[in-house]
């Protein structure tokens, strides 16, 4: 008749992933901001809930031996605000800050915009530039994404239904590489219509590695390899970064879709991976 | 049903119900504080804005369960009997409202927001009501209320703060 | 101009009465209502376009505990839910639920049960059997031949109407000879605009609350703009005595003409309640409302000539409006499009065209300037563009040509006229060119770079209500209750309704400033059908100036009597005895010139009225205006726009009003912040789209339904605001509407700042970055841009 959920809160990891073992339907409660959409639409139905975010030391901001760790149920206003943070990996705060506005920020969670896996979040494509991993835990076992494998479709991960992430880790970029990321939405941080990161290294004014990535274009962030090819080895001119947006613009897939003009989506992915290349550069060569 | 116990403005409230129900729909119909709107329990409009734990939140966005072991703040939390917040009083002086139905969700991100950042820019308090739409103000005078509440805020500071010899 | 340095209220910024509620959220609206004993209902709505309703089986949800209500169960009398206009022009086609939805979301069936959950789960457990029909979404192919039709027939005046390629209705007015207009013209321009179907995001969703009352009748609380229709439109359909139905003026969350008609949640709401026998709440999920109403959409063709000396001899307007599943007022929508571009410009002659049309879509009703925002953004883009073709300045083409003191203005339409005789328009311009510094404008053809800022300007205006000396199609009186309690405070009865803009506020300060009292003294009434005598509605920008004047009218009455009253204990003639305020006291005091002996507070008039039983100092009355000033506006908006990206930004704006005099001041900058907000947002963003194949809106939430945040407004230090003050002498305390002209220029003002940025004129809206980008790229194509846009220019 009605039906009403069963709520746990485990405090410690090892009870929470006891618990997804146990139960094949649970969802986890993290921030619970996209879970609540989800709720409210009728696409799930919740009948047991495994609230996580009363696991002592499952969130929180560290850095040793050049890796960030981040843990899943740190939110975004905590990562938008951390020196440590804006310091050390700046396109992961400019990430996280224009996520929809400051009360879901204080919400919702890094390990939760991980593993929900939605193609237009603002975290994959840095994730992907920066070759972050994604930790998960089960009962059994404990176990590492690159951030390249974990996004593998519409809304689909490569957790298993059990697994719990637990926490991200980022390498810290070095003194001669940048990171960057921007975003378009129509009204400011709105979902985005496209998202880019890049991530450079500069050495004697050459480019000696790049990546950049691209997301809300389609059905997962994507790396944008061509364009980091035309990078690799330039001396990072105008005529070199307009040519790898270019051509980003052109390997990008970019999916139909009714509210917004397939070629106006192609021309902003060009004009993102610009700015992005251009900000990150700035950063590598110390001037930003 | 599920018993829970709420801390609620700083009171206890027992309540009945299913964890996974949103927050704003027990404060407002199990609790009987109506002054958080609803205006579209999907978290954009954030009528709904209460404090979770002293931080902003969207309490549509919220299921109960999750918070029973924190403070929560509602519009009814904020003023001291007859005296009202000085957000509360900013927004009278400074007509940051007309049709108030936004007004409440405004006022507890505000009020979070000054206990933030005591002096924001207008740029800052565009950010921080981000979250909250107006259909009504056009939000001018909605920046304008905030303004005066900060001044009102750090005016009270200082004169807190000033020794009998000054 | 108008002098208030003698007022003490009137022209004064206090305090809304209203606010502390609101701040503190002590508020009730209805959505807060709770009545013991309530139950609560769901509305089973249709999830197809287009569908029959074969069959619906309530039996687990009536076996849960549930009253269900079918098509079967309720009055089948169809209506208008909109009952300004008479008969002759209330088109009606409504029902309380249907068997044959002609949209998403209409009502099919209604449940009503102990609790939230349970009413949910009833609902869920109603099974529906639909028989799918075609739908339809574009209204030219709705005009098909072998389009499905929506409606056979609708009522009119107490007659079927066949209705014949889901014409809804048609309307034409032609004033003197338009071919022979256009032959005279030296400039003749033709172009077509097309504006969105934006929604009225009012913050509160629609809802409504019914209870049986212990004695027999029912009350209502619902969301409403006007109380007296809504009672009257309850009794039509469910057959009751007008006196047996109570509806009660609730706080509004905004409405922005969403609620001029009745909400289609309040019939529902009664059913329920009269099936239930207890009370009952509806309160409307926010994708329900946005199926619920929207702006009427037109696509225009107009036409302007005018001579080389700048006179602007004709015009033709042909629209076509999508109407959606129900005609709720496309009739009176076309006749004041017509009417609006005869009173923007002194036009010699005119011919206009308009044609509605169903769809399978939510209907559209009024939404803040009804017809004059979408006719204002073509007529003062094409205008600009006259002006530019002609070699004058914008400025000088509306000096020559508008309509102004002395002209005729057409209030609502080509019944609704008066004589027009105040006007600031020229001092409107004056100003608001100075602020803006018009002179510095640059042509489109010296931009250049990557970000391009442009000026421009439109000008607004818009009818003072619908009044006028000769009644035309709309009914337009208010009415006022106004009484002296026996310590002299005063209670202000009526059932005017403020959504918000301050409107009651005005009219307490009407109040203390004719009977001079303070302010503090004066309380404005909960009010409800039964304590109140007939008010139309607050609509059409009528508040202050009609409903204000039953108010000033009833204040004045009230006046006579006190004063009557003292001239029996001071006196002396009643003419001889002045008022004034006497704050000290905190009261009012009649006074005699030149005699300081003869004085007496109202409060002790009051009370020594009472022991001599002499009565209560009171008056009621209702007021028909006699007219329809215009309220006028201008604004003048300076954008950015990236060329790359194809954004827009606003960088300044200028917003000056005509409104006579202004009663509120900071709530009247309020009205000219917030239309200019709200008709940015239909400029850049705001409308409603539909997928072809399923008939489902895309956008039915706020996420996705595009509103200017607050970041897109100028920084507050650029948005300007000034008010020339005219005297209206038939307006109270001399003052006109304000709240319409402020949203009818705005897109018109964009679109020509748009212009002078980048040399391309954009005839649609929303202008959204990406529509915008591609009319830049067709421009880049053209070879007609003279800078190709740098790379890396940030």
């Amino acid at each position: 008749m009605i039906a009403e959920a069963e709520y746990y809160r485990p405090t410690d990891v090892e009870s929470a992933c006891h618990l997804l073992a146990e139960h094949d339907e649970a969802i986890v409660v993290a921030g619970g901001q996209s879970l609540s959409l989800l709720t409210k639409e009728g696409i799930i139905s919740p009948e047991k809930l495994v609230d996580i975010n009363h696991i002592d030391g499952l969130d929180g901001i560290d850095e040793n031996d050049g890796i960030v760790r981040i843990g899943a149920t740190t939110n975004h206003r905590t990562i938008e605000t951390s020196s440590l943070v804006e310091e050390m990996i700046p396109a992961l705060a400019t990430s996280a800050g224009q996520i929809a506005d400051v009360q879901i920020r204080n919400a919702g969670t890094i390990g939760g915009v991980a593993a929900y896996a939605d193609p237009t979040a603002d975290y994959p494509p840095v994730f992907l530039v920066l070759d972050a991993t994604i930790h998960a835990e089960t009962v059994e076992a404990e176990n590492t994404y690159s951030a390249d494998e974990f996004f593998t479709g519409y809304y689909q991960s490569a957790l298993d239904e059990q697994e719990l992430v637990t926490e991200v880790r980022l390498p810290v970029p070095s003194e001669n590489e940048g990171t960057a990321f921007e975003k378009l939405a129509f009204r400011e941080n709105d979902r985005a219509i496209v998202n880019a990161a890049a991530w450079i290294a500069v050495e004697d004014g050459t480019c000696t590695d790049t990546r950049i990535a691209v997301g809300g274009t389609t059905n997962m962030p994507l790396l944008a390899e061509d364009a980091a090819g035309h990078l690799e080895g330039s001396t990072l001119d105008d005529t070199d970064i307009e040519a790898a947006a270019t051509a980003a613009k052109e390997e990008i897939r970019i999916a139909s879709d009714p509210s917004i003009d397939e070629a106006y989506r192609k021309d902003m992915v060009e004009s993102l991976v610009e700015k992005a290349l251009t900000t990150a550069i700035k950063r590598a060569r110390g001037e930003q | 049903m599920t018993e829970l116990t709420l801390h609620i403005n700083g009171e206890e409230h027992e309540v009945d119900v299913d964890p996974a129900k949103p927050l704003s729909a027990v404060i407002r119909d199990d609790i009987g504080l109506k002054g958080t709107k609803q205006g579209c329990s999907t978290g954009v409009c954030g009528a709904c804005t209460v404090h979770i734990d002293g931080e902003a939140q969207k309490s549509c966005m919220q299921m109960v369960g999750g918070v029973i072991d924190d403070e929560i703040q509602t519009i009814e939390g904020l003023a001291e009997g007859e005296d009202l917040h000085p957000v509360q009083e900013g927004f009278v002086e400074e007509f940051g409202l007309q049709c108030g139905f936004c007004t409440p969700g405004f006022i507890m991100s505000a009020t979070s927001l000054l206990e933030e950042n005591s002096d924001p820019s207008e740029e800052e308090i565009k950010q921080a009501i981000h979250g909250n739409t107006c259909r009504c103000t056009g939000y001018t005078k909605i920046i304008d209320s905030i303004e005066y509440a900060a001044d009102a805020l750090n005016e009270n500071e200082s004169s807190e703060t000033t020794s009998p010899s000054d | 101009m108008t002098d208030n340095t003698d007022k003490h209220a009137v022209g004064e910024d206090t305090p809304r009465k209203d606010a502390v509620g609101k701040v503190t959220g002590k508020t009730t609206y209805t959505s807060d209502l709770d009545l013991p004993g309530m139950w609560y209902a769901e509305v089973v709505r249709s999830p197809h376009a287009h569908a029959k309703v074969q069959n619906v089986d309530t039996s687990e949800a009536e076996e849960m505990g549930a009253v269900c209500l079918t098509n079967d169960d309720v009055p089948d009398l169809r209506y208008n839910e909109r009952t300004i206009s008479l008969p002759e022009a209330t088109f009606k086609d409504q029902t309380v639920l249907t068997d044959h939805p002609r949209q998403v979301g209409e009502a099919v069936a209604a449940v009503a049960a102990s609790s939230k959950e349970l009413a949910k789960a009833a609902k869920e457990a109603i099974e529906v059997e639909y028989e799918v029909l075609e739908h339809v979404v574009d209204p030219k192919e709705a005009m098909e031949d072998d389009a499905p039709s929506l409606h056979d027939t609708v009522v009119l005046d107490g007659e079927e109407l066949d209705i014949e390629n889901n014409i809804a209705t048609e309307r034409e007015i032609d004033v003197g000879d338009a071919d022979a207009g256009f032959d005279e013209a030296d400039v003749v321009l033709e172009d077509t605009f097309k504006t969105g179907r934006a929604y009225h995001a009012q913050l509160e969703t629609k809802s409504s609350v019914c209870r049986p009352d212990p004695n027999g009748g029912i009350t209502v609380w619902p969301t409403t703009q006007t109380i007296h229709n809504t009672r009257q439109l309850i009794g039509e359909i469910f057959d009751l005595k007008l006196s047996d139905i109570n509806v009660k003026k609730m706080p509004l969350g905004g409405s922005f003409g969403s609620s001029i008609q009745m909400n289609s949640v309040v019939p529902i709401s009664v059913a329920l309640a009269l099936e239930a026998n207890r009370p009952v709440k509806v309160v409307s999920s926010r994708d329900v409302d946005m199926y619920d109403h929207c702006r009427y959409p037109t696509e225009i063709r107009l036409k302007i000539g005018a001579t080389e000396d700048g006179t602007l001899v004709a015009a033709e307007m042909e629209t076509l409006t999508d109407v959606g599943s129900h005609n709720i007022q496309a009739y009176p929508f076309l006749g004041v499009m017509g009417g609006f571009v005869a009173s923007l410009y002194n036009f010699d002659h005119i011919r206009f065209n308009g044609r509605a049309v169903y769809t399978n879509k939510a209907p559209a009703c009024a939404m803040q300037g009804f017809a004059n925002p979408q006719t204002t953004f073509a007529v003062e883009c094409m205008v600009d563009e006259v002006a530019e073709e002609i070699g004058i300045d914008p400025l000088e083409l509306i000096r020559q040509n508008y309509v102004g003191k002395g002209d005729t203005f057409w209030g609502q339409g080509p019944s609704i006229k008066s004589i027009i005789k105040s006007d600031g328009v020229k001092e409107l311009l004056d100003e608001g060119a100075e602020r803006i510094d018009w002179d510095s404008r640059q042509p489109p053809s010296e931009k250049e770079g990557r970000f391009r800022s442009g000026i421009g300007m439109a000008r607004g205006v818009h009818t003072s209500g619908t009044g006028g000396p000769v009644p035309g199609e709309a009914v337009d009186y208010s009415g006022a209750l106004v009484k002296i309690n026996e310590d002299g405070s005063v209670d202000l009865v009526t059932a005017l309704q403020d959504h918000g803009g301050g409107t009651l506020d005005a009219g307490a300060k009407m109040v203390a400033e004719e009977l001079g009292v303070p302010l503090e003294n004066v309380s404005v009434s909960p009010t409800d059908t039964k304590n109140t005598v007939y008010d139309v509605c607050t609509h059409a920008t009528r508040g202050v100036y009609a409903g204000g004047a039953a108010i000033h009218k009833a204040t004045k009455q009230a006046k006579e009597q006190l004063l009557e009253f003292g001239s029996r204990l001071l006196e002396v003639p009643p003419d001889a005895i002045l008022i004034e305020p006497d704050p000290e006291n905190g009261d009012g005091r009649l006074y005699v010139e030149g005699m300081p002996d003869k004085q007496i507070s109202i409060g002790e008039v009051a009370k020594t009225a009472e022991h001599k039983n002499w009565g209560t100092v009171a008056a009621v009355v209702s007021n028909r205006q006699t007219s329809c000033p215009p309220a006028y506006s201008a604004q003048f908006v300076e954008v950015e726009v990236d060329m790359k990206t194809g954004e827009i930004s606003l960088s300044n704006v200028v917003l000056g009003n005509d409104s006579g005099t202004i009663i509120n001041p900071t709530p009247a900058k309020g009205q000219q912040v917030g239309g200019f907000h709200r008709g940015a947002g239909y400029a850049l963003y705001e409308t409603t789209t539909y997928d072809d194949g399923s008939g489902q809106m895309i956008n039915a939430n706020l996420a996705d339904y595009k509103m200017l945040p607050a970041s897109g407004m100028p920084k507050n230090e650029n948005v300007e605001s000034f008010f020339i003050e005219t005297n209206e002498p038939s307006g109270p305390f001399g003052a006109k509407g304000i709240a319409e002209p402020c949203i009818n220029p705005t897109a018109a003002a964009i679109a020509n700042a748009v212009y002078n940025a980048t040399g391309i004129r954009f005839t649609e809206i929303p202008m959204s970055p990406d529509k915008v980008l591609n009319r830049i790229r067709e421009k880049e194509l053209d070879g007609v841009d003279k800078q190709a846009v740098p790379a890396n220019d940030d």
